[in-house]
């Protein structure tokens, strides 16, 4: 079952106002780009596809049985739409790895449930330590080559990559925490 | 495995001989699988395009309308987009320009603002330009309108700009929203859903005599004021929306403020945005994978522009949206939304660009690395020799011009507004201003609704501040685009 208020909001969506659909896609915004961006690489196709997925959740939204969970419901239009999406593109060759980080991954977002751990991400970047968000913005935002970071961090591009993995992890640790906050 | 060893082969992406140890551990090692899982989210959400613009945090969780609530054809909290630029105290003369460009495209990408040429050409950093703010800010910028729902349902809330004097404009148990002013500010048209289904609804400013305007079956939504004053367009709803392929809305309809004179335009499904064109005479909108304008004066509706100009896959399946005139009337600025099931077409066109199109039907494609959002249009000062302004109103004789541009002159020529300064605008006055432009290539006229209270009560010697009017007297007084 939904939570009241969010079964509140779908009743108010599906008598045709759409702030309380605004109001659904923020609060679920962020499970769902998790669902789909631990599917697939590609960060502008993941945007992509979280769009498309409110926008066929929101003309769909007549078919949603009010008594059904309303994530998972979503995440059954986000896969749709990424198949739909992967069945156009050319056959990849399957990397064993990547198949076996990204399936761990989708476990970890399936035990988030309905947590909104890209609301939560974003406060603990806004709390890294300037290196740190220096680190992130050159690799990230600006899309630089690990050597480049290097040369303007003063280190070695290995050491710079495992800068990010602490960081990464420092932000995991950061993210449970605020979680556990929320949900306590 | 211990936790420094993991980092390092995280650290190796997997690469070479550390690829099988990285394999072997996720696979028997649910901890190491755990943090490896983590470590993919992350990296996957920080490469995203939302973390990426690296915008501030908010204290409190911010709202984000997404473009899906637009589909609705009703745009019901925080779609106000009013530019707050720094409005010079002297008026200076205009410089000669030289170039080719005139109109700049004004748009958000990667949570930064840029404007374009509207001819294409690169886009440049707009700092001085600020984001759009959340809200429905008032045509003099004096007041912000926002929906919320912090006493337990939706009502409509108003506040000075800074956020001073925030009160309920409605209370009651029903659904209030969408709230968009009058071009003077003094009324406020908004969905309602207090008289049982949801339906457009006019108030006074203050929150007071509000009325239902509409009577639609199935209710109606999206209500957009025409700059003149005259009109407010809205989208009657669909009875139900029982599939993902069958559109919201039917159509757009105009009805008078006071509820008279109702009539319907665009018959059939709404997919797209729609738009009143700067004069108030026009409603744009897309259908088919074409551009349409109807004409409010003798009621003709007829396509301008297909997508497939710009290619023919844009035929099927593309609306546009973020539909922004040209202040001249001549053209507009969209992005295209791909409403099919698949979109990979979308990643080639209409994902990360925007859309110019003339009224001649040519059309432009500008790309980006980013989606880009359109926010409006600007002149490009550099390529304007002189101006002169014309307010229209009823007055008795032809309209008044007032060369070089200078407001404040214009508003000493008219006696009407010396009285209108003890009791408010003179009847009559249309909100409307009309500058001329002389360019480098060429004169440009340009349409900018106005409020004359403004006119009227700032008129110290100051700028008026209507917002409207801001981009152009930047324009006018040579601080346009670096």
């Amino acid at each position: 079952m939904p939570s009241t208020d969010t079964g509140e909001l779908i009743r108010a969506a599906r008598g045709g106002n759409p702030a309380a659909f605004d109001d659904l896609t923020g609060r679920f915004r962020g499970p769902v780009l998790a669902f789909l961006a631990v599917r697939l690489a590609d960060a502008a196709a993941v945007e992509d596809l979280v769009q498309e997925t409110f926008l066929t959740a929101y003309r769909g939204l007549d078919g949603f049985r009010q008594e059904a969970p309303f994530l998972p419901w979503l995440q059954g239009i986000a896969l749709n739409l990424l198949r739909n999406a992967l069945r156009k593109k050319r056959p990849q060759v399957v990397d064993p790895l990547s198949e076996r980080l990204e399936a761990a991954a989708q476990r970890e977002v399936e035990a988030l449930g309905d947590s909104d751990v890209v609301e939560a991400l974003e406060r603990c970047v806004a709390g890294l330590d300037e290196r740190s968000a220096r680190l992130v913005t050159m690799h990230y935002r600006e899309g630089r080559p690990l050597e480049q970071i290097a040369g303007a961090d003063g280190s070695s591009a290995k050491a710079v990559s495992m800068a990010l993995v602490r960081i990464r992890r420092r932000l995991k640790e950061c993210i449970q925490g605020r979680l556990k906050e929320v949900s306590g | 495995m211990n936790a420094e060893r993991l980092e390092e082969l995280l650290a190796s992406h997997g690469s070479g001989p550390e690829q099988g140890e990285l394999l072997a551990t996720i696979d028997s090692d649910p901890a190491a699988a755990s943090a490896a899982g983590w470590d993919l989210l992350i990296d996957r959400l920080l490469a995203h395009p939302r973390l990426r613009a690296e915008r501030p945090v908010p204290a409190r969780p911010l709202r984000v309308l997404p473009f899906v609530a637009s589909i609705a054809a009703a745009l019901a909290i925080s779609v106000g987009i009013v530019w707050w630029i720094a409005i010079p105290r002297t008026v200076v003369p205009i410089a000669p320009g030289a170039g080719v460009a005139r109109w700049r495209v004004i748009f958000d990408v990667g949570g930064s603002v840029r404007t374009v040429p509207d001819s294409g050409g690169p886009a440049v950093d707009r700092p001085d330009l600020d984001r759009p703010r959340e809200g429905v800010v008032s045509p003099n910028g004096a007041r912000v309108l926002t929906v919320s729902k912090e006493d337990g349902d939706f009502e409509i809330w108003v506040a000075d700009r800074g956020g001073a004097g925030r009160r309920k404009l409605t209370d009651n148990d029903a659904f209030d929203g969408g709230p968009t002013w009058s071009p003077d500010g003094r009324r406020i048209a908004f969905i309602s859903t207090r008289g049982g289904t949801q339906q457009i609804w006019v108030m006074e400013a203050d929150g007071t005599v509000a009325r239902q305007i509409t009577t639609e079956t199935d209710g109606a939504g999206d209500p957009q004021w025409s700059p003149s004053g005259e009109w407010i367009a809205y989208v009657p709803l669909p009875r139900q929306i029982p599939d993902s392929l069958n559109p919201p809305g039917k159509g757009i309809c105009l009805v008078r403020p006071d509820g008279t004179g109702r009539r319907s335009v665009f018959e059939g499904p709404m997919l797209g945005d729609y738009a009143w064109d700067p004069d108030g005479g026009r409603i744009a909108t897309s259908r088919d994978g074409k551009l349409w304008v109807y004409s409010v004066a003798d009621g003709r509706t007829e396509a301008f522009a297909s997508f497939a100009t710009i290619m023919p896959a844009l035929s099927e399946g593309y609306e546009a949206w973020k539909l922004h005139w040209r202040p001249d009337g001549r053209a507009v600025a969209c992005t295209l939304m791909f409403l099919a099931q698949t979109s990979e077409e979308f990643k080639i066109h209409g994902g990360k660009q925007l859309y110019v199109f003339d009224l001649s039907g040519k059309g432009r494609e500008l790309s980006f690395a980013s989606r880009p959002r359109v926010l409006g249009w600007e002149l490009d000062h550099s390529f304007v020799r002189s101006a002169a302004v014309t307010y229209f109103n009823d007055r008795p004789g032809p309209p008044l011009e007032v060369p070089n541009a200078d407001l404040w002159k214009l508003i000493s020529f008219f006696p009407e507004m010396g009285r209108g300064r003890r009791g408010g605008p003179p009847a009559g006055w249309k909100a409307l201003a009309k500058i001329r432009f002389e360019t480098v290539n060429g004169p440009i006229t340009v349409s900018v609704p106005i409020n004359p209270i403004d006119v009227w009560s700032e008129g110290n010697g100051d700028w008026p501040a209507d917002p409207a009017l801001k981009p152009y007297l930047r324009a006018l007084v040579g601080r346009g685009p670096p």
